[in-house]
């Protein structure tokens, strides 16, 4: 420790070169922090569990290649035939799938003559979409087997019974949201009696702000286009994907729109925040060496430019480890500075991004470990030129240069 | 002198080649990072076609439900789409230069001769021939369906340049015949290349995704019933009478997207007159029971309202233009070292009558350099960063990734006026010597 004083006393004769290190060390903490702090942001969003069995899950969309008033039937039939495949354990039709950008909102209100409260998104299929998608219920019961309705469209303006989401549940009725099974809600001003609550379940799309709230309601629709769910036992997906195809394409007029699994769905949904995270973890790979190597350069610089001094003091009784010692505390001690001003600058770009474009601002607890890994960078990067300048001989104070 | 100063340079630069090299890769990289997010930030807010930009408006009328607001906002804006019957009105009256119903559907598409087996689901925009003449549509064969078309629904297409490569081998197909749902389509024409970002005209949410491959008169999908529920997005106040396209079609659902060309502020006014006279009338019938609230909304405004500019790319911008100052300050202490050992020559220099100015001359040609290098090879490695990009970000159309002769030069220039202008201070301290006492220690 006193090698500070002198480290100190030598920063105002180096003034320049320091202030640039500073800078630099500034500079990379700044980008960290907030590139770290987005980056998690984006991964935090895509790692959001569905609710569904992910792994097991895929969904055909397709129509029903019939007169209107035979596709109710005909529903029933392909329903029928895709549970009976072998290795399905769930099949089930639904007005919808989580995250595929393409669903349904509804407002919900817990008055009657309340303009809303908030809004959430909804699916609507026969009794077994519950199984189907592989939701948990964390409060009252499933549907009752009486409860069923049919619709051709807009299930919701039919559905009685409806279960919903936690996350909906605690947004009507805060720390009570067991108190809402029994209840009757307004959704889009129609009354329905909630029988349960699920634990997790997403909306058709990954960005929307409410994308947790979401409402079941047990009503099949026999649209033109129809999604059927299909749940196999783990490890038969393809299998499954291929015989339900053969099914459903042995029938005249049958388009297959689309045949996705779950996996693909949530891949696709967020390719963006995939995109924009990998692009921030490059910049913080790019940042790191960069300043790495920054602080690499400048430490030899600064070793050249002393090596008479370095000299004398080894004359004088330094020993290398003295030597080590002074420039690693150098280091750090204009990191710390760089730190310190990095921490300030940090916050303000921060709170400028949060305000131009409606983020949260970084955590202390980044700039912690921002100031962890700062340092730790910094002294990995000092190690060599302070490691070189130890082993340069006493006898170079006698030299002129 | 210049050629002197510059062999000087080179020189000099090649004495200390890896300490150069190194200011350069540190340069290129913080150019690649700065100019590869700004490429994609620039392709996705840019003007999306600015000849137009001025001329060019949504029109957006009031109809929704008499018991609430649309969208349920605390301040009422007309819906972005209306009915069909209204844009079937508004083309009826011709009443501005161009008008331009976005509207669309899927189906299965294959040629008379290929299988069932082999038609693709293929996305379809339905609109008028206005559409390819005021959004600059370049034509590689034939041309946009006659006036006739439009009003008779013929059964026609024009089809993009990857679809006639596909299905015609990119030979001339206008005449040839393909079916889509069972219906068969003439060719009319076949785009050129064409991209259109940010694209305007339709679903805000798919801005950056390129056109559609198949285009058909507008009339055309209403006369065959061509409906698919999940494409166009539809909101529907007022439940259609029954479950038929016809009643749809007939119904107060809205989805039709309807833009219309008007050259210059009196077009304009007449033209909101004339919506607000068509709305008194359809008034009068008992329809817009809703405050009037006609708009004529700029592709720009309407972009903007629906928020369709993700944040993210400009967020990254900013990052990379941190770190493309980091990258400088520290190509700046490499070029200090560099000028370190430069202080014998320049005192040599000074003391031969050589004067400061002189001597920054010298010295800025050398960090010029080390700028033009690095921004060329800022350029290349932006351009593997915008191949890199276009396989990452794939939900963005490709054209995105694509920089401009323009930036390119920008590019190089953006690079060796910042070496410029943060070689300067190691050139000041490198000759502030003092002659004497320098050539002292030689």
């Amino acid at each position: 420790m006193k090698d500070l004083l002198p480290i100190i006393k030598s920063l105002k004769s180096n003034l320049s070169a320091s202030l640039l290190f500073i800078l630099q060390v500034a500079i990379t903490f700044t980008i960290l922090v907030n590139a770290i702090f987005l980056a998690m942001d984006k991964r935090q969003s895509i790692g959001r569990a569905s609710g569904l069995d992910e792994q097991n899950v895929f969904y055909i969309a397709t129509n029903l290649p019939v007169e209107e008033d035979e596709r109710a039937s005909m529903l029933d039939q392909d329903l029928a035939n895709l549970n009976a495949l072998s290795g399905v354990e769930y099949a089930s039709v639904s007005s919808g799938v989580p995250l595929s950008g393409w669903g349904r909102f509804l407002e919900v209100a817990t008055e009657p003559d309340a303009r809303y409260d908030t809004f959430s998104g909804y699916y609507g299929g026969d009794l077994n979409l519950f199984n189907a998608f592989g939701v948990k219920l964390v409060a009252g019961s499933e549907f009752s087997p009486s409860s069923e309705l049919r619709a051709r469209t807009d299930g919701h303006k039919v559905a009685i019974d409806i279960m919903i989401t936690k996350s909906l549940a605690e947004s009507l009725y805060a720390e009570q949201w067991e108190q809402v099974v029994g209840k009757t809600i307004y959704i889009d001003k129609k009354p329905q009696r909630v029988v349960g609550v699920i634990d997790k379940l997403q909306a058709a799309w990954p960005t929307w702000v409410v994308v947790e709230h979401v409402i079941l309601g047990p009503v099949k629709e026999a649209d033109a286009m129809v999604y059927y769910i299909i749940r196999t036992q783990p490890g038969q997906q393809s299998a499954v994907m291929e015989s339900a195809l053969a099914y459903l394409m042995s029938f005249h007029g049958r388009k297959i729109d689309k045949i996705e699994t779950f996996e693909q769905v949530k891949a696709n949904a967020y390719s963006a925040e995939n995109a924009a995270s990998n692009t921030l973890f490059g910049v913080i790979g790019g940042l790191l060496m960069v300043t790495a190597l920054g602080i690499f350069g400048q430490s030899r610089y600064s070793i050249i430019k002393r090596t008479k001094l370095i000299g004398i003091r080894r004359a004088m009784g330094a020993s290398k480890g003295q030597i080590i010692r002074y420039f690693v505390l150098e280091n750090f001690v204009l990191c710390s500075i760089g730190i310190a001003i990095g921490i300030v600058s940090a916050i303000v770009l921060s709170n400028a991004f949060s305000n131009a474009f409606s983020l949260g601002t970084v955590p202390v607890h980044y700039m912690f470990y921002g100031t962890l890994s700062t340092i730790f960078l910094g002294q990995i990067a000092v190690l060599y030129p302070a490691l070189k300048a130890s082993q340069l001989s006493p006898a170079i104070a006698t030299r002129t240069v | 002198m210049g050629i002197y100063y510059t062999k000087l340079a080179m020189l000099s630069l090649w004495k200390t080649r890896y300490m150069s090299l190194l200011a350069i890769i540190i340069i290129a990289v913080g150019i690649a990072a700065t100019m590869t997010t700004y490429t994609i930030n620039y392709m996705m807010t840019k003007d999306p076609i600015p000849s137009k930009s001025d001329s060019l408006f949504l029109v957006r009328i009031n109809n929704w439900s008499p018991d609430v607001i649309y969208g349920n906002e605390d301040e009422e804006h007309a819906p972005i789409y209306m009915a069909v019957q209204d844009a079937v009105n508004l083309i009826r009256h011709d009443k501005a230069q161009a008008q331009i119903p976005i509207a669309g559907f899927k189906d299965m598409l294959k040629l008379p001769t290929q299988d069932a087996v082999d038609a693709k689901m293929t996305f379809v925009r339905s609109s008028t021939r206005d559409f390819f003449s005021s959004f600059d549509v370049p034509f590689l064969y034939g041309s946009p369906w006659p006036q006739g078309s439009d009003k008779s629904g013929e059964q026609v297409a024009v089809i993009s340049k990857k679809l006639n490569d596909q299905l015609f081998a990119g030979k001339n197909s206008v005449g040839q015949v393909v079916e889509l749902g069972g219906h068969q389509l003439t060719v009319v024409g076949v785009l050129d290349d064409w991209s259109i970002l940010p694209r305007f005209y339709g679903e805000s949410t798919r801005a950056f995704k390129g056109p559609r491959d198949v285009f058909v008169p507008f009339q055309t999908q209403l006369n065959l019933e061509l409906w698919s529920p999940n494409v166009q997005a539809f909101e529907c106040w007022k439940e259609a009478d029954n479950a038929s396209v016809e009643a749809f079609w007939a119904s107060e659902c809205i989805w039709v997207y309807f833009w219309v060309e008007l050259h210059n502020e009196l077009e304009k006014d007449a033209y909101m007159d004339f919506l607000e006279s068509y709305v008194e009338q359809q008034k009068a019938l008992g329809r817009f029971q809703r405050p009037m609230l006609n708009e004529l909304q700029s592709p720009a405004e309407y972009l903007k309202e629906r928020e369709a500019y993700s944040s993210d790319s400009e967020i990254a911008v900013w990052l990379a233009i941190c770190f493309f100052a980091l990258c400088l300050l520290n190509a700046m202490s490499i070029i200090m070292t560099k000028f370190q050992s430069k202080a014998g020559e320049v005192a040599l220099r000074r003391a031969v009558g050589a004067s400061s100015v002189d001597l920054i001359q010298q010295y800025m040609i050398e960090t010029g350099i080390i700028g033009l290098f690095g921004g060329l090879f800022g350029l290349l490695l932006s351009q593997v960063c915008l191949m890199l990009s276009s396989q990452l970000y794939t939900h963005l159309s490709k054209d995105i990734m694509a920089m401009s002769a323009q930036l390119m030069v920008v590019t190089v220039l953006l690079s060796i006026v910042s070496s410029l202008i943060f070689g300067l201070f190691p050139i000041v301290k490198a000759i502030r010597v003092q002659p004497a006492t320098q050539l002292k220690s030689l």
